[in-house]
């Protein structure tokens, strides 16, 4: 039933490089709801365009090294 | 099930809605079958205490939900998935007003207003009120549906 969106990221890879960072710090940070990460997570959810910098920043890297599109 | 924050208030909207639209369908039976005279005097008290109940129940259940779950937070997701409910419920409420329009032009146009006119404002109410809570249990149930399945 999920529907899988075309936008891949690897946050939870880089989540585990920023020292295991939880999912609750990262959505505090970005200023969004722990849901909305997991569901970025899982890819049921493509963020904007504003969201997606912020966690780029985050992570000090590049936005295309978070995302990838998957067409 | 782990349910969001959003997610619980959501469900509780949803059975508030329904508990209530039953009662009120219990009360307009009794109009229906002539329990009860229905007259304008008997037929709007019914509507406003509806409306009085469903704000009263709601913040209840909002504040119940609050103290269990934690304060609402909403993001972009939550705004998103708001919107694409709504646009939906929005086509429902419009499908049941047109109802309601064609309803009263017919029966005005083809001499069907009764000797009773209160029988068709009855009818066009009870349209609207069906309607609106039509809407609403879409809206509720596409915004569960939404946040499982994701947008």
């Amino acid at each position: 039933m999920a529907k899988k969106c075309r936008v891949r990221n690897r946050i939870r890879e880089l989540r585990f490089l920023a020292g295991e960072m939880t999912q609750q710090e990262l959505a505090q940070r970005i200023g969004v709801t722990r849901q909305t990460v997991v569901a970025i997570e899982k890819e049921k959810y493509s963020p904007s365009l504003e969201v997606a910098f912020r966690i780029a920043a985050e992570f000090e890297t590049p936005i295309g090294d978070v995302f990838t599109y998957d067409p | 099930m782990d349910l969001s924050h959003q997610e619980k208030s959501i469900l509780g909207s949803l059975i508030v809605t329904l508990l209530v639209f039953f009662y009120y369908c219990s009360r307009v039976v009794g109009f229906a079958t002539g329990a009860q005279e229905l007259t304008i005097e008997a037929l709007w008290p019914l509507v406003l205490s509806i409306v009085v109940i469903v704000i009263i129940v709601e913040i209840v259940a909002h504040i119940i939900i609050a103290a269990l779950a934690g304060p609402a937070e909403r993001d972009e997701r939550d705004r998103l998935i708001d919107a694409m409910a709504s646009r939906i419920a929005y086509l429902v409420l419009g499908v049941g007003a047109f109802i309601a329009v064609f309803h009263l032009v017919l029966t005005t146009m083809l001499g069907l207003v009764f000797a009773k006119p209160l029988l068709r404002d009855f009818w066009i109410v009870n349209i609207l009120i069906f309607s609106i809570t039509l809407a609403e249990v879409t809206k509720f149930l596409l915004q569960l549906f939404y946040y499982r399945r994701g947008v």
